[in-house]
């Protein structure tokens, strides 16, 4: 039974990643293909943070702060130093690991809502020193990067080279996550956030993993930041370290489903094309729609189907299956 | 000898809890822990795998001072299992992956901890249950599984608090057969029960507790004719099966 | 001294908001144990209630209690009832993520009908200003700081008095035992949220002669609020109304004497700290 599920999982995710790597042969409209880059994007910032907040259940509302001291330090160094983003990308992330594992260190001794508010706190305090320290950062401003295309520069003119740019880090971020599920650190990170107490009894050292989670979780963050930097070229700190862009991160995994590999992925399939839609019909004017649907989504997902759209989807379709055999929960 | 406790002493602020308890347990052996409700049984346990901190007094397993190291993490790899008083399954985790997750504490490679923990859950007679939920089993099924993710994790010394409590006396029988086989095993048991058919049938020796202090130790019968004991119980209700 | 002097009396006035709203916040979780993430949107709600009531129907923002205080509760017992009271027993995270839920709707759905703009009214008396001494005060502030206390203190008074208060702290105390008791707990819940956004109400129409309103106003106050009862300690009344008075101090001093954003950053800090050094708050926590 569970070698053909091994085989289905593996069967799915790569007709789904063979599909997204020929999908621009028969898209080539600008707006589509923004709208896939946006959904990849989104999609391996929700994942990453997944593997913090879904698998070690530690629900962290101030990531955005590892997006944007990725998105920071790269476009510093390139600024500043003239310093390729594609190195910028390794420095991005290894500095949002760092500073992610120096802050969340301190507060794992926090209790569930507690954890989250210094985590706002957190967020919040990163993002008043970047606006602070304006002779590094140029402040609220924000930096703006000069459209010079090349690879070096890791600017593009055609969308095409960002769309599989983005591609391939989601791809990674999902294959890093299922490899995580599968691994002990996986089953630990579960194990800690089901019943901490219990998980220490069982010899796994809990602060240790948690640690590796956030670190692991703020590298991609970190990269996805840079990524954002080279697409958008322009950053500020207004955008990058908001508190809405961490609500973000979270909720989509939530909807997908928290904790599992598909749920996140699933989630800003969702989410993303709704809200690009929504900017694309009412212009001006949709502001902050997204957003309150976003809410509203969220909370009929918390209160409904709490393990998220993709395992009440899964049942769904299990149910209709196996309609004579005794009801009894199969896990993803 | 594998495991000495000497002074063991905790405050809770002016309250001692636990006021110097001196007991040992010897290789091989089952150890039983009673008192009224209260008397500090289940916070002996929490000094010794280290959830809580002692405030004076020396645990030594293996002539291994261990007072000090406040993380039960260590504890359980240093050899010391336990179950919890009010179960702590991972409920929305199979029995498996459950047992799974304990059995990678001695070992790294995913394909050794899956057979060890289906070998756990066949000596626990939990195999047929392994796709069920935690939150799906029953209270009994429950207990065993807390057994046998502290028996994945390899311990010389397990610490089982009131692994009886709330079971039916065909599965209070049941369960005392696998403790039993648990000792043949080699590992050495330190068990605090209310039971008493339990205590007096499993323990070779007991350590009676009150008001957090040590009022007697002996066998079974000795205890049980001890007047400060039965003076001690006098009123409280002893469950028996 | 005199520009001291000043300083405090400015900070002292605004504590009494702050003190106000963050007694709603720790009202609701020393009741229904729930944090409120949606805290400083229902703020927001509450001014921008208070807004229109001045703009479309002419009220005094300090008459417009009338309207928006009752609103308020209601908005407040809704969202115990639909949101909260499913998933009483459901794991940290989805209460968690239910208040956020709420949150994001008002704030976005405030942005998209009224707009990001600021808005402000103009009250008759708004320039008055009184002297003490060398101190100046303005009408405005002073007036929002007396009606926070009498509105602080009137509800204290009401929880230590009344036995709909009596009965709100013994949930507060202990659940169960409140339950035998033949307390409706669950009603109970709903009152406290209920009050909880009431505080809030009062708050806001307090605040609108003296600050202005937008859709990303409830951040601000919302998180002084979580720094405010973290500090007076969780479920502490009289924590909060202290720590309210506290911060204001805090700020109006830091404001003068460090750079702005810097002083929100060392604020937020200071924060971080209490959670992990005095997770009880500087006072305590004590059921008042």
């Amino acid at each position: 039974m569970n070698m053909i599920m091994k085989n289905q999982t593996l069967l799915l995710f790569l007709l789904f990643a063979v599909t997204l790597l020929l999908l621009p042969l028969f898209v080539t409209n600008n707006f589509y293909l923004h709208n896939m880059i946006m959904i990849f994007f989104w999609a391996s910032l929700t994942a990453s943070w997944n593997i913090i907040g879904g698998f070690a259940g530690q629900i962290s509302l101030g990531h955005a702060a590892f997006f944007g001291i990725g998105a920071y330090t790269s476009t510093v160094l390139f600024l500043k130093l003239g310093i390729s983003p594609c190195i910028g990308l390794l420095c991005g992330g290894v500095l949002s690991t760092v500073v992610a594992a120096a802050i969340s260190y301190p507060c794992f001794r926090l209790k569930g809502p507690f954890f989250t508010l210094s985590t706002i706190a957190f967020g919040e305090v990163i993002y008043l020193l970047s606006s602070y320290f304006r002779d590094l950062t140029g402040g609220a401003v924000g930096l703006l990067i000069p459209f010079k295309p090349s690879f070096w520069n890791l600017i593009f003119r055609e969308k095409i080279y960002y769309y599989y740019i983005a591609l391939i880090l989601m791809l990674i971020v999902i294959v890093i996550t299922q490899k995580i599920a599968k691994s002990k650190m996986g089953y630990y990170l579960i194990s800690l956030r089901e019943d901490e107490e219990a998980a220490k009894a069982i010899g796994i050292n809990t602060v240790r993993y948690k640690l590796y989670a956030v670190m692991i979780s703020a590298f991609f963050a970190g990269i996805a930041g840079v990524f954002y930097a080279q697409y958008v070229l322009f950053i500020e700190p207004k955008t990058v370290f908001s508190a809405e862009l961490s609500t973000q991160f979270a909720l989509m995994s939530i909807i997908g489903g928290l904790g599992t590999v598909a749920g996140p992925i699933a989630g800003a399939f969702i989410l993303t094309p709704l809200s690009e839609f929504l900017r694309a019909w009412l212009g001006g004017s949709y502001s902050g729609l997204h957003l309150a649907i976003y809410g509203v989504i969220l909370i009929a997902v918390v209160l409904m189907m709490p393990e998220g759209i993709v395992v009440w989807f899964n049942e769904r379709v299990r149910r209709i299956k196996a309609k004579t055999t005794k009801g009894q929960e199969v896990k993803l | 000898m594998i495991l000495k406790v000497n002074g063991l002493t905790k405050y809770f602020g002016g309250l001692a809890a636990v006021k110097n308890v001196d007991f040992h347990i010897g290789k091989g052996e089952i150890l039983g822990l009673i008192g009224p409700n209260g008397a500090g049984k289940t916070t002996v346990f929490n000094l010794i795998t280290g959830s809580i901190p002692l405030s004076s007094g020396n645990v030594i397993f293996d002539n291994r001072e261990i007072g000090r190291i406040p993380h039960p993490h260590k504890i359980c790899k240093m050899g010391i299992g336990r179950t919890f008083q009010k179960v702590k399954p991972f409920p929305s985790m199979t029995v498996l992956d459950n047992v799974l997750a304990a059995s990678f504490c001695c070992c790294s490679c995913k394909s050794d901890a899956k057979e060890k923990a289906h070998e756990v859950l066949d000596f626990v007679a939990l195999s047929k249950k392994k796709d069920y939920l935690g939150r799906q089993l029953t209270i009994g099924d429950r207990k065993r599984l807390e057994l046998a993710k502290a028996l994945a994790t390899n311990p010389r010394l397990i610490l089982l608090d009131e692994v009886m409590a709330g079971l039916t006396p065909t599965e209070v029988n049941e369960l005392l057969i696998v403790i039993s086989r648990i000792r043949n095993n080699g590992v050495t048991i330190f068990v605090i029960e209310h039971i008493m058919k339990v205590i007096m049938t499993l323990s070779d020796r007991v350590v009676v507790l009150h008001h957090g202090e040590k009022i007697s130790e002996g066998t079974p019968e000795e205890i049980s004719r001890n007047p400060r004991v039965i003076e001690a119980y006098l009123g409280e209700e002893t469950a028996s099966a | 001294m005199t520009q001291f002097l000043q300083i405090v009396v400015s900070g002292l006035l605004l504590g009494g908001i702050y003190s106000l709203i963050s007694i709603g916040l720790t009202l609701i979780f020393g009741i229904v144990k729930i944090i409120n993430f949606a805290h400083g949107e229902f703020l927001m709600v509450a001014m921008y209630l208070a807004f229109w009531s001045v703009s479309l129907l002419n009220m005094d923002p300090y008459v417009s209690v009338i309207l928006v205080v009752p609103v308020m509760f209601v908005l407040g017992v809704a969202t115990q009832k639909i949101v909260i009271n499913p998933i009483l027993k459901s794991p940290d995270v989805m209460q968690i993520f239910a208040t956020v839920g709420v949150g994001l709707v008002l704030q976005n759905m405030a942005l998209f009908l009224w707009s990001a703009d600021y808005r402000t009214i103009l009250t008759p008396y708004q320039s008055i200003n009184f002297e003490l001494g060398p101190i100046v005060f303005s009408f405005t502030r002073l007036a929002t700081f007396v009606l926070a206390m009498l509105v602080s203190i009137g509800f204290f008074y009401f929880l230590k008095h009344s036995y709909a208060g009596k009965a709100l702290r013994s949930v507060a105390q202990n659940r169960e035992a409140a339950l035998l008791m033949g307390i409706d707990v669950n009603r109970m819940y709903l009152i406290a949220f209920g009050l909880g956004a009431a505080c809030v109400g009062f708050a806001g129409c307090l605040l609108l002669p003296v600050y202005y309103v937008f859709p990303s106003v409830g951040t601000y106050f919302g998180i002084t609020a979580f720094v405010v009862v973290v500090l007076g300690g969780m479920g502490n009344m009289k924590g909060a109304f202290l720590g309210g008075l506290l911060i204001g101090l805090v700020e109006s001093i830091s404001g003068v004497y460090v750079d702005s954003t810097l002083k929100e950053a060392i604020y937020f800090i200071l924060f971080i700290l209490v959670l992990l050094f005095k997770p009880n708050g500087l006072f305590g926590i004590r059921e008042s």
